[in-house]
């Protein structure tokens, strides 16, 4: 195995394993909005990981440059689908988990007049 | 805008890395189409031939350059922290025993695009996933999956995020 190998399996590892645990957060977490952060944050390392593997394996620049790019697009779109389904989840009401401790946002919606209070 | 769209076909072709009359045009017809669709969502004036904001001096700009790349390893060692917080968590902690809640941040950044940064900086780093913005944008409702003390997190964010974004878009 020479050291083009190595890090392309160090790196595909890494990014593997942080899916799995992502995934193991999504069914252990207690409700959705927890869930959101095992699904929204873990998996963007992952992805990282994965894509930096298939960057180095291909060992050339414009593997790279595109690797790059999904990485940088891939960071700037997750937290919007995180904030999206946060939101919408918030506003339709779906349950928090019992050990919840606080709520700023509770009462803030005027849903009428679709604005939120500050 | 032709400026936008030409730096979008050069980037297409690049990435392709084959320079070919086709690939010119399959660029240029999909720039144009990304930049149509986008158009209506782009806040950039459209000054200084397409590409943004007026000139500012050289010095100005250096400075600028420099903040921005300190912003951008910033956020990429934030981003890993966070991954390794998120994972010590899902592995390690008993369900029972988070403390999940909604905390309320006022907000001193006012730009939209300060905002927009700011607003995923926080759900990309430890424990926290932006959830709301009041109307008047002066209020982030953020959700924090493990609150011992609200105080902590939100001067946590005040001072390491919105400080480093408020420099560069205020």
């Amino acid at each position: 195995m020479d050291l083009k190998e190595i890090v392309t399996l160090t790196l595909a590892t890494i990014g593997v394993a942080f899916v799995l645990i992502s995934s193991v957060g999504i069914v252990k977490l207690p409700d959705l909005y927890t869930r959101i952060h095992a699904s929204g944050k873990t998996g963007t390392l992952g992805i990282m990981g994965v894509l930096l593997a298939v960057a180095v394996h291909h060992g050339d620049l414009i593997a790279a440059a595109k690797m790059i790019a999904l990485i940088a697009f891939f960071w700037l779109t997750a937290p919007v689908a995180a904030h999206m389904l946060d939101r919408a989840a918030y506003l339709t009401g779906v349950k928090r988990a019992p050990q919840t401790v606080q709520d700023d946002l509770a009462g803030k919606y005027d849903v009428e007049q679709g604005r939120l209070r500050s | 805008m032709i400026v936008l769209i030409l730096i979008l076909t050069l980037t297409w072709m690049a990435l392709q890395s084959s320079f070919t009359l086709p690939d010119l045009i399959v660029g240029l017809a999909v720039s144009y189409a990304i930049v149509a669709l986008a158009s209506r969502f782009l806040s950039i004036p459209f000054v200084n031939g397409g590409l943004g904001r007026p000139r500012m001096d050289s010095r100005k700009y250096a400075h600028l350059t420099v903040k921005w790349i300190a912003f951008i390893g910033f956020a990429v060692w934030s981003i890993l922290k966070a991954n390794i917080d998120m994972a010590r968590i899902v592995l390690f902690r008993r369900v029972a025993d988070i403390r999940p809640g909604i905390i309320a941040i006022p907000l001193d950044v006012k730009s939209d695009a300060g905002i927009t940064v700011l607003a995923n900086l926080i759900t990309l780093t430890p424990g926290t996933v932006s959830l709301d913005i009041s109307t008047d944008r002066r209020t982030i409702y953020i959700h924090c999956i493990d609150v011992q003390d609200a105080d902590a997190v939100r001067n946590d964010i005040k001072q390491n995020f919105e400080r480093r974004v408020m420099e560069l878009l205020p």
